[in-house]
């Protein structure tokens, strides 16, 4: 199965912190993978440096066969942990320069989902609750239809009722063929949705595997793992 | 040949769209106050302008502080456009390269060459702009004093005003070249400034403030030494034939330098964001 993420031998140092030591990895196209790990394990800069938002300080990074540049980030989707939409704008302008920028935007898919959640494409980014915009930006992500969604703690500091949503947005809207990675410390959600793990520890990996194969082995639920693994 | 840039002119259309909604009103009151204020100029003060009266004496009136007033304000509006103008650029540069805008920004799937470039021209749009509002709305100051008078009087002196410069081997067009080569390398100077300035705020990491006034000024002490290499003249030395030759070199070495250390800025500027780029 051909690799749709390749890491090669990544180093990333912020001063004299090590966020990721000399990691390699490949994930596969089609799998949908859970990036897991305790805070500051490296999920969200390993996640920047597959769209470009940093430059490794060693190694070298290929997304969907390309360079993190602008290739790569046509084919890729990106949202970041925290909300950062163009506040200056209303919901329309944002859909209208996605649609001028991607070739791969879905307006009509998204003024949709936008009605579905009662969100006026009228309203003023800058004066929705931080919900509302993580919804909009939620839904900026998976309209596009593209081979990698890279998703940064996309259920975290949500209520319960909220994280179902999101994870029924991520699994009904991503492409078929397309990998989704979602990075997050909230195992027992995302477990059942989840057929790749990677666990992430000081900025090494620690084990990766398939889901099912990993279940086999430890006889244990992922969330168990982890828990084991991470233990403070 | 493919276009190395296909996507720039969406970089500038939104970039100008963000920084319109603070300039546009403020370029629309400049040229509100400019239109104001020449239209409160009353016929006393008109023929005072030319130095002839309608009555016998001149006296100051309510009308008088109105218009001192009006022309205070435009003034002080003027300056306000101009610098606005840099601010907005600065700002727009900072905010959708270095702040939260530019998570979604630099995740749009355009070279940073794009980035960088569509900025630069917009910031040439906006100066340019600034410089048309302000011409237009002086226009707008000279509504009662008889525009076609005016006109007509500097077209009278042209002759003879040209006559003087020929003496010197420089001619009305030579002047407005030379201000147009000095306009654009300024503005070139200091667009690229505020951009290297800024891209040092992706290396350091506290009192950003501090370090970019230090960086401003040893720029301008290193830009300083670098113009002393510009060949200056005493006038009195030269025949006057080779004087406008002489100016015109002069401007022109001078436009040349600032051109080269802009593009320098510039260069380490695009270094800065494709290799120390550093969003977190």
């Amino acid at each position: 199965m051909d690799s749709i993420l390749d890491f090669k031998n990544i180093t990333k140092k912020y001063g004299k912190k090590t966020a990721l030591d000399d990691i390699t990895l490949s994930i596969p196209r089609g799998s949908i993978v859970g990036l897991l790990g305790p805070n500051g394990s490296g999920k969200t800069t390993l996640l920047k440096l597959a769209t470009g938002l940093l430059q490794p300080t060693r190694g070298e990074v290929l997304a969907c066969g390309f360079k993190p540049g602008a290739e790569s980030k046509d084919l890729v989707a990106y949202q970041s942990d925290k909300v950062y939409l163009n506040d200056w704008m209303n919901v329309n302008d944002l859909m209208n320069m996605l649609n001028d920028f991607y070739t791969n935007f879905n307006k009509p898919k998204a003024l949709d989902m936008l009605k579905s959640l009662n969100i006026n494409p009228n309203d003023k980014l800058k004066e929705m609750s931080k919900g509302t915009k993580e919804k909009v930006q939620l839904i900026t992500t998976m309209c596009r239809d593209v081979e990698l969604y890279l998703l940064d703690e996309p259920i975290g500091g949500v209520d319960p009722a909220a994280r179902d949503y999101i994870l029924n947005t991520i699994i009904s809207n991503y492409q078929e063929n397309a990998t989704v990675i979602i990075s997050t410390h909230l195992i027992a959600d995302v477990e059942p949705v989840l057929n790749h793990i990677l666990f992430l520890k000081e900025g090494r990996i620690v084990r990766q595997g398939d889901v099912d194969d990993v279940r086999e082995e430890t006889g244990k639920s992922i969330d168990a793992l982890f828990r084991e693994e991470f233990r403070c | 040949m493919r276009n190395p840039f296909p996507k720039i002119g969406k970089v500038i259309k939104y970039d100008l769209k963000h920084s319109s909604k603070r300039l546009i009103p403020l370029y629309g009151v400049l040229l509100l106050l400019g239109l104001l204020a020449g239209l409160f100029i009353s016929p006393n003060q008109r023929e005072a302008f030319y130095g002839t009266s309608v009555s016998g004496s001149y006296s100051m009136g309510y009308r008088d502080f109105i218009t001192f007033s009006l022309f205070f304000a435009y003034a002080a509006v003027s300056i306000v456009a101009f610098v606005m103008t840099i601010v907005a650029i600065a700002r727009r540069f900072k905010q959708s390269m270095l702040e939260e805008e530019a998570y979604m920004n630099l995740s749009l799937p355009v070279t940073m060459g794009e980035h960088l470039w569509g900025k630069f021209i917009t910031g040439f749009i906006w100066m340019f702009a600034c410089s048309i509002v302000t011409f237009v709305s002086e226009l707008f100051c000279l509504i009662r004093l008889d525009l076609p008078r005016i006109l007509r009087t500097v077209f009278d002196e042209l002759p003879e005003i040209s006559e003087e410069l020929s003496r010197y081997n420089l001619s009305i067009a030579k002047i407005f070249w030379i201000g147009v080569m000095v306009s654009f390398a300024a503005t070139c100077f200091i667009i690229t400034l505020i951009f290297v300035v800024n891209s040092f705020g992706l290396v350091i990491k506290s009192r950003r403030s501090f370090w970019k006034v230090l960086i401003i000024v040893g720029l301008f002490y290193i830009n300083g030494w670098i113009f002393r290499l510009v060949p200056g003249f005493e006038a009195s030395y030269v025949p006057d034939p080779m004087i406008g030759g002489m100016i015109f070199r002069t401007f022109g070495i001078f436009s040349l330098i600032l051109v080269l250390i802009s593009a320098v800025y510039f260069a380490v500027t695009q270094y800065m964001f494709t290799k120390q780029l550093n969003l977190d």
